[in-house]
């Protein structure tokens, strides 16, 4: 039995689903308004909710997509009964949790949340070139027009910001200094590029995705300022061997298998590493390039 | 459209440079999108689509 960690309203997530029914796989698609709980049944763990029910040991695969597991937690009026019970009720979870996470998966729920600095650093020691980066709180040392800023947090959205307003902070390049000091902030040297590259990984696999972004000026410093009007081009495309086998060390060392990488490819010729997101969306690459990712996935579950 | 965010502590510069965008409202009758409750794919928002891409473009 295979278990799906999604949120309700999730497309992709039924991509995967219609491979799976065609597959004949059993699954159990869990979502965020479902709250577990743990019981016992002829000795083995059951977990049960509103919706759905199964046995621990009955679960063979997970794919974390989005959400979480939530678990049921009771509290008690006496506070050491509570403090003591506070802990028996973590040890369960946290026994479900890592049991779960230790069978065959794509992602996890305990590491999907990655740090941008701590990738980057990884990346590094992975052989990946990597931008000149630093972090500052005023724009004294800032060399204008070459410096780009974007956000330390994995979402650069902030929803209903304002009255009916929603936020977006892409990624900016620097062209003025800063009077006063500011909150300690993301700082990259701007890359000349080529074309963007977006690469699928999946268990030590690279499927590629070259994004001819630079000759537009909407979309030159960020691609996801999408012309709508005049897309860019897509390609599928082919990283080597070498740059392929640093990226499996990185995601190694980041204990992932599965997630989305963001590359330059320089006009010096060299291919720079930006960032990785775990649970990003993948099946424009996969469509576009015809890598039947959502089919990948399924196979692997 | 400029927002102005007024915050006691101080704020990335990231924050100078937001942009925003409006809920997304209907255009006209077409942009209404129907979702169903669907067993079969386990979930309430269940959109028909029609297939990304001709079959003819994968073979």
């Amino acid at each position: 039995m295979i278990l799906i960690i999604s949120n309700n309203n999730e497309r992709t997530t039924i991509k995967i689903i219609q491979w799976l029914l065609e597959m004949q796989k059993k699954f159990i698609r869990i979502h965020e308004d479902e709250i577990f709980e743990i019981k016992i049944e002829n000795k083995k763990i059951f977990l049960e909710s509103n919706r759905n029910s199964f046995f621990l040991e009955d679960i063979t695969s997970v794919w974390y997509r989005r959400g979480r597991l939530k678990i049921k937690h009771l509290k008690y009026d006496n506070p050491a009964v509570n403090a003591h019970m506070n802990e028996v009720q973590h040890w369960l979870k946290d026994y479900v949790r890592v049991t779960l996470e230790s069978k065959k998966h794509i992602n996890k729920e305990s590491n999907s949340d990655i740090n941008k600095l701590l990738v980057l650093e990884q990346a590094r020691k992975a052989g990946l070139e990597v931008p000149e980066y630093f972090l500052a709180d005023n724009t004294d040392q800032i060399p204008l027009h070459t410096t780009i800023i974007k956000t330390i947090g994995g979402n650069p959205i902030l929803d209903d910001i304002d009255v009916d307003l929603n936020g977006i902070m892409y990624t900016t390049t620097i062209h003025q200094k800063e009077k006063t000091d500011f909150f300690i902030t993301f700082f990259q040297n701007q890359i000349d590029k080529e074309f963007e590259i977006r690469t699928f990984y999946l268990n030590g696999k690279c499927y590629s995705m070259a994004i001819f972004s630079q000759n537009d000026e909407q979309t030159k410093t960020d691609f996801r300022k999408y012309n709508l009007e005049k897309p860019n081009r897509n390609v599928p495309y082919k990283l080597s061997h070498q740059i392929e086998k640093r990226i499996h060390f990185l995601m190694k060392a980041l204990n992932l298998n599965c997630g989305s990488l963001d590359f330059i490819k320089g006009r010096d010729g060299k291919f720079y590493f930006l960032e990785v997101n775990t649970i990003g969306q993948f099946l424009g690459l996969s469509n576009i390039c015809n890598y039947s990712l959502d089919k990948e996935i399924a196979d692997y579950l | 459209m400029k927002i102005k965010i007024e915050e006691k502590n101080k704020l990335p510069l990231t924050f100078k440079h937001i942009e925003t965008f409006r809920h997304q409202k209907l255009k006209k009758p077409n942009d209404i999108i129907y979702v169903l409750d669907c067993e079969k794919y386990q979930t309430n928002f269940h959109i028909r689509e029609k297939p990304t891409k001709a079959l003819t473009r994968l073979i």
